[in-house]
């Protein structure tokens, strides 16, 4: 029970990325550019592995 | 001596789909690159919010968007001399080669002009944070644009001498690969940059 209380009621709350989470504009800037870095490299192997996969059926088709 | 068989040559030649892999992969990476530094004007662009900053002079929105058409218009160029050449037509594709480079030439000379006017005008790559990041974005850019030409014009040399054909016509198509990368980078620059 006291350790419940330390944890929740004691500790403030404690963010894995707690430059994410401000309101100040220098924070937000580095929200959105995290926000924007996250997916690029899913999208960009995404797009390369479709794009092999259309070149592929292309060769298929023509041999 | 012998003149080599027309099979050897052939066999010569690098494999078409491993080529575009490799090109299509350096792409990729060169994607990368352009998200991190695009991450790094994020966090200055989002963290000001008075931005160009004060003293700091105003970009030229409206002759760059004149330059965006030059550039576009460029792939689609470069787009037509791998069709002319897929048909067969390896004379055509080489002057639609040609009329891109000479169009990503004048991009670059219109980019150097604004440029030699901004740096009149104070705006330098140490003047501010705001000079040191436009300078490097559309920097970087401006030098995949000057490769990318000097890709064109090898090619243009290449097809010029008969290396490609509606049979073999890889350099041209990995030429507009990169080509199209270029190109397709720089709305999505000129939005965040110039306009946003």
């Amino acid at each position: 029970m006291a350790l419940f209380t330390f944890v929740f009621a004691v500790v403030s709350p404690a963010f894995g990325c707690p430059l994410c989470f401000g309101s100040t504009p220098y924070e937000l800037g580095l929200y959105w550019s995290v926000l924007f870095l996250l997916p690029v490299p899913f999208v960009i192997v995404g797009v390369l592995i479709a794009w092999i996969r259309r070149q592929s059926d292309g060769n298929i088709k023509e041999g | 001596m012998t003149a080599a068989p027309a099979d050897s040559i052939a066999s010569d030649r690098p494999a078409p789909l491993v080529s575009k892999v490799g090109m299509a992969l350096f792409i990729g990476t060169e994607a990368m690159f352009f998200a991190g530094l695009i991450s790094a004007y994020l966090v200055f662009r989002v963290g000001n919010p008075n931005w160009p900053p004060a003293g700091q002079p105003r970009l030229p929105v409206e002759s760059t968007a004149f330059n965006t058409l030059i550039l576009l218009l460029s792939a689609a160029f470069c787009h037509r001399a791998v069709s002319t050449l897929r048909a067969g037509l390896a004379r055509s594709s080489a002057y639609w080669l040609g009329l891109t480079a000479v169009f990503g030439l004048f991009f670059l000379v219109l980019q150097g002009r604004e440029w030699i006017r901004l740096v009149q005008f104070g705006l330098t790559l140490t003047s501010s944070v705001y000079g040191g990041l436009f300078y490097t974005l559309i920097g970087v850019h401006g030098l995949h644009v000057l490769a990318g030409t000097a890709l064109v014009l090898y090619v243009l040399k290449r097809s010029v001498e008969g290396r490609y054909s509606a049979a073999y016509p890889l350099g041209v198509e990995l030429a507009r690969m990169y080509w199209n990368f270029v190109v397709a980078l720089w709305p999505g620059l000129y939005f965040l940059v110039y306009l946003l």
